[in-house]
């Protein structure tokens, strides 16, 4: 149990930071590069709420060509993150509730059903600009 | 849920009336449920740190099903070892179900019930031993099947589980499973014969518990730390923890894993197998490699 114990310390003492690195609520804008690098989003104000939208997509131009999806629209930045609202995947073409906030200069986009513990969270990167080919015709 | 994949395919329809989007908000409706279905292949498939496959591969079947009131359910389908789990048909089930509530940033729980099957496997033991006759007595059959109250908790990152066994025993840890095995296969009879002289006993209030921290390293790339720690109820001998170490990284729609496994236990003959004419060890430290697809 000594080692059980070490590894307790150890994952609280590294739980702390969790809090640490929250952003402001244009921190969120921008681009953002998915995390498996196929996609860009760009979150932009769109009234008083914030959206995302597919601005690059590797398979632009094909059958599988996402340029132009709304992804996300969250309607109020509250504690450290853009709530209230939904995010979309087009691969199951279904809405989740979402959060969207940024930690550590990564955006953080959570989907999730009814209660934000039912959920799954896609990590993206910051990019400053979308990539030249394919490029999406929007 | 589906893993979030953002660039994935999308209809023509669908896209039609995505790029009818206003730059204004729109209301949509969300999802009220999730079915998230899991198939997973690994080089051997432990629970608890201790395998099941008798240290060959083995696939899994999961389907996850979540409710926005919080309510989810655990259907799981994964291949054992027949040689392990006696008379049975080689594959178990796992059900579950329960609440989940509060916030994943920070402190977040769940309750609920689950239950193990492992259909048709069952195994006859003495429960009993006549020292003045030094025969084994009170012959009678179990059955590996489990069912368990679940708690969890977490904060963030760190996810922790505990489990208290309801069901008779915890996967047939009983007298006879425990003594009838030490006395079957330890060189020297006086444990099992200590463990005889406690009586005729269950496992019905086992303890299990779980600890495990994911570390991002990339987007796509997790650190596993895990660590559990296992009472078994009447049968210290029978107590045995595991701890593991591993890496996971998306890559091409498939979820690909490396774990270190190391399982300590107290009495090792109680996790050995008879395998042909040899004794198999099932607690063997082990690096494990799987993958895995949501659909």
């Amino acid at each position: 149990m000594k080692l059980m114990s070490a590894v307790i310390a150890f994952a609280v003492a590294l739980a702390v930071p969790l809090c640490a690195g929250a952003g402001t609520p244009d921190e969120a804008k921008g681009l953002w590069l998915s995390a498996d690098k196929g996609a860009v989003i760009e979150f932009k104000s769109c009234g008083e709420a914030i959206c995302g939208r597919i601005v690059w997509d590797k398979d632009a131009g094909t059958p599988a060509d996402t340029c132009g999806v709304q992804v996300a629209q969250l309607e109020r930045y509250d504690n450290g993150a853009w709530r209230q609202g939904w995010v979309y995947d087009p691969r199951d073409k279904k809405n989740y509730k979402g959060v969207v906030r940024v930690k550590d200069g990564d955006l953080f986009i959570r989907a999730f059903i009814g209660v934000e513990v039912l959920g799954e969270t896609e990590q993206l990167k910051r990019v400053d600009s979308v990539p030249a080919m394919p490029s999406c015709r929007l | 849920m589906h893993m979030f994949r953002l660039p994935a395919v999308a209809s023509g329809v669908l896209l039609a009336s995505a790029f009818t989007t206003s730059s204004m908000a729109e209301e949509r409706e969300t999802a009220s449920f999730a079915v998230d279905t899991e198939v997973k292949i690994s080089s051997d498939q432990r629970t608890h740190g201790i395998s099941d496959s008798l240290k060959r591969p083995g696939a899994k079947l999961s389907v996850n099903v979540a409710h926005e009131s919080g309510l989810v359910a655990l259907i799981e389908f994964s291949s054992v070892s027949k040689k392990q789990f006696l008379g049975g048909d080689g594959y178990g089930v796992t059900l579950g179900g329960g609440y989940r509530f509060g916030d994943p940033e920070a402190w977040h729980f769940g309750a609920g019930l689950a239950a193990e099957i492992f259909p048709g496997a069952k195994f006859d033991a003495p429960h009993g031993f006549d020292l003045e006759s030094g025969t084994p007595t009170n012959v009678r059959t179990t059955r590996y099947n489990s069912s368990f109250a679940v708690a969890e908790f977490g904060y963030g990152a760190l996810e922790g589980r505990l489990l208290n066994v309801l069901s008779k025993t915890y996967r047939g840890a009983d007298t006879g499973g425990v003594c009838g095995t030490m006395l079957a296969l330890m060189p020297d009879p006086g444990r099992a014969l200590d463990c005889y002289g406690r009586g005729d006993k269950n496992s019905r209030g086992s303890w299990l518990v779980e600890l495990g921290y994911k570390i991002p390293l990339t987007p796509v790339t997790t650190l596993n730390l895990h660590a559990g720690s296992q009472k078994i109820k009447n049968f210290k001998e029978a107590n045995f923890s595991d701890y593991s170490i591993g890496l996971t990284h998306k890559w091409s729609g498939f979820i690909w894993s490396v774990d270190w496994i190391k399982t300590h236990t107290k009495v090792r003959e109680l996790y050995v197998v008879q395998d042909g004419t040899k004794l198999k060890a099932t607690d063997s430290s082990a690096l494990v490699f799987s993958v895995a697809r949501k659909f």
